[in-house]
């Protein structure tokens, strides 16, 4: 008999490795309501957490807005002449509403555009590591979370996905983490294609045809066919690349959410089907 | 029972670790506070306090925020019992000696979180990857020389029970 094995804790180590292994497989994936222990632990950490968190971003709110006191009145007239531009556009595009619902009343178009309800949350953490991109908000089943439900930033930009939902907090995977994935849409070209995170803090979309004339700027929004409500925005291109020998192109993108200074996010509440 | 501040002064790591660390990031790599701690203790206190307190803590940070749990703890498990293990050979209180186990303690540990995430087959990315390990052991080894001295005071704190049986 080796000399380890004689060795109790060492043995002991080997038995938790073990069990510690199986729970990662049990539990990997996420989706899942947790467990009333961990529901606890989370529940009595959160209050904490949320004040350390918002202690944070008070301060560094703080800082950047004495950063901004100089371009401030720059940046109102340029804002004051976007909304002229912006309520012309307004106007034009009301007739266009008005035209276009006539014209779908005379073809008995079936109205597929539910909107969409949300409930605020705020965030309370987010991942130690550095690996992931996920973050904690203070609102769970006792809110009518479920799992897979879209998270959405203040401004409607698609944020992330719920993954385990506690009684009252869950977590959050970010659409720039490398184990997100969403079925995306060029608004102006209509090619579909996969958006996942790179780990950068960027997206990159994946599958887009060859022929595509996907170019720097576009807005890109999730498909129909994801299981997010349609026509949410997830970010801009902001390059196009093409591999050697390969058929298909593909896209950097930058996310229109700030993943750095998120704060409040809002989950929507009547996805199409929602797990469980 | 005056380790139970050893306890508490995880959890506040872990809640400081996840509010307020992203601050002090450097090239957008966070320092680990939970990992500097478990590898002191394990160093000073050997192997009993490594495996004890790896699961406290690891366990604590994958409930709260891993989907595959025991992914932080298991690396966790693993750097603090080698660490318990070697500590019985070196010169404990040296600030030096600290600083040489949290560089090659983080090292370890990001290696064993990278080969499970290429077990869960997550898509990786070398460069990024590599940016990562050698900026947060060198960011984490740094942190460990000011801090040991108080970590070691804290310890021996906590050892003393003089007060309440030699009085």
């Amino acid at each position: 008999m080796p000399r380890f094995l004689k060795n109790k804790q060492f043995i002991f180590v080997i038995v938790i490795a073990v069990a510690l292994i199986s729970a990662m497989a049990y539990t990997y994936g996420g989706g899942r309501n947790v467990t009333p222990i961990e529901s606890a632990i989370g529940g009595v950490l959160s209050p904490v957490e949320k004040v350390f968190y918002s202690i944070g971003n008070n301060i560094s709110n703080f800082f950047s807005s004495i950063k901004e006191i100089g371009t401030l009145r720059a940046k109102n007239a340029e804002l004051e002449k976007e909304v002229v531009k912006l309520s012309k556009n307004d106007i034009m595009l009301q007739e266009y509403i008005n035209e276009n619902n006539r014209l779908r009343d005379m073809l008995n178009f079936k109205d597929n555009n539910t909107n969409i309800t949300t409930k605020p949350a705020n965030i309370i953490s987010k991942n130690p590591g550095n690996w992931f991109n996920t973050f904690n908000i203070d609102v769970g089943s006792d809110n009518g979370i479920k799992p897979k439900m879209a998270v959405l930033d203040e401004k409607g930009n698609l944020v992330g996905i719920v993954t385990d939902v506690g009684n009252n907090w869950s977590k959050v995977l970010s659409i720039i983490d490398v184990d997100s994935s969403v079925s995306a849409l060029d608004v102006r070209t209509r090619d579909n294609g996969i958006v996942r995170g790179d780990s950068n803090g960027n997206l990159n979309m994946i599958y887009i045809p060859i022929d595509s004339k996907i170019e720097k700027g576009d807005v890109i929004t999730t498909s129909d066919m994801s299981m997010f409500p349609r026509g949410l925005i997830i970010g801009r291109v902001e390059k196009v690349e093409k591999d050697e020998g390969s058929l298909l192109k593909q896209a950097v993108i930058k996310p229109e959410a700030d993943f750095e200074r998120l704060e409040f996010v809002q989950v929507v509440t009547n996805m199409k089907m929602t797990g469980n | 029972m005056r380790s139970i501040y050893k306890y508490l002064l995880i959890i506040f790591a872990i809640v400081l670790q996840t509010t307020l660390m992203k601050y002090i990031a450097i090239l957008g790599v966070k320092p680990d506070a939970l990992l500097i701690l478990v590898i002191s203790f394990s160093l000073l206190n050997g192997t009993g306090e490594s495996i004890t307190l790896s699961l406290f803590g690891g366990i604590l940070v994958d409930v709260l925020f891993n989907n595959a749990i025991g992914f932080v703890t298991i690396s966790l498990l693993i750097v603090a019992y080698l660490t318990g293990v070697l500590s019985k050979n070196v010169f404990k209180e040296s600030t030096f000696v600290a600083f040489v186990f949290v560089f090659l303690g983080t090292i370890l540990y990001n290696l064993i979180m990278i080969f499970s995430m290429l077990l869960m087959k997550y898509d990786l990315n070398p460069p990024y990857l590599l940016n990562v390990v050698i900026v947060q052991s060198v960011y984490n080894s740094l942190i460990t020389i000011f801090i040991y001295r108080y970590i070691v005071r804290f310890n021996s704190f906590i050892k003393s029970k003089k007060f309440f049986f030699k009085v």
